[in-house]
């Protein structure tokens, strides 16, 4: 449950820009299978 | 009134036809180009709570129309009056975080104060942390802050959505404070 930690600011971004695409993904994902 | 402004948002950008306040609308997801099956809430900070309420909001209702997605960044779930059990404790983040830069928990406690959810403060539409049941949530994105009063509630949310078999990824920003990604230290 606990990931990695980030070391900047940066990293810190990335990893919420990912997630936010990971959740448009899973949508996308979600309706091609409905 | 905020979540009625935001649920009325809502409606606007994913109706086919809706009456918003009262007046019929038409085909907005079409006119911005659009998807209606791709239609994601996101919020930050109380944003987050808004965000989370329209989803609930929206699948509650008769309308057909769903949110896709949920991505909520370092939410308010909770109204700490209602804090559950665990929230509460003084090594809990709301207490132990409690002069954290940006947002300590006395300002967060004169946001509830303004918010002011009087006696509804344990509504899911002000405290959604207490929903008991999560059914046909759209996948969900949950990041919170190592060092903000906040962290444990978004990590108490995050948490009922996996057991409840929400599709969830749950980030934590290790040692930042709340909402350091609004300020551009990149």
């Amino acid at each position: 449950m606990w990931p990695q930690l980030p070391t900047g600011w940066k990293e810190a971004m990335d990893m919420f820009i990912d997630g936010t695409n990971w959740a448009i993904e899973q949508a996308k994902l979600r309706n091609s299978k409905s | 009134m905020p979540v009625e402004d935001a649920y009325n948002a809502a409606l606007w950008v994913t109706s086919v036809s809706a009456k918003v306040s009262n007046v019929q609308v038409f085909d907005h997801i079409k006119e911005i180009g659009g998807d209606p099956d791709l239609v994601y809430t996101a919020g930050n900070s109380a944003g987050a709570n808004l965000a989370t309420v329209v989803t609930r909001r929206l699948r509650d209702s008769k309308r057909k129309e769903r949110i896709a997605a949920e991505v909520l960044r370092v939410p308010v779930v909770c109204h700490p009056s209602v804090f559950p059990p665990p929230l509460g404790q003084p090594d809990s983040s709301y207490s132990f975080y409690h002069d954290a830069p940006i947002l300590s928990t006395k300002v967060m406690d004169d946001f509830w104060y303004f918010y002011n959810p009087g006696d509804k403060a344990s509504d899911l539409d002000c405290s959604p942390l207490l929903a008991t049941e999560f059914k046909d949530f759209p996948p969900t994105y949950v990041s919170v802050a190592g060092c903000d009063p906040l962290r444990d509630q978004g990590w108490a949310y995050a948490k009922k959505l996996e057991e409840a078999g929400v599709t969830l990824k749950f980030d934590v920003m290790g040692g930042y404070p709340h909402g350091i990604l609004l300020h551009d230290l990149g």
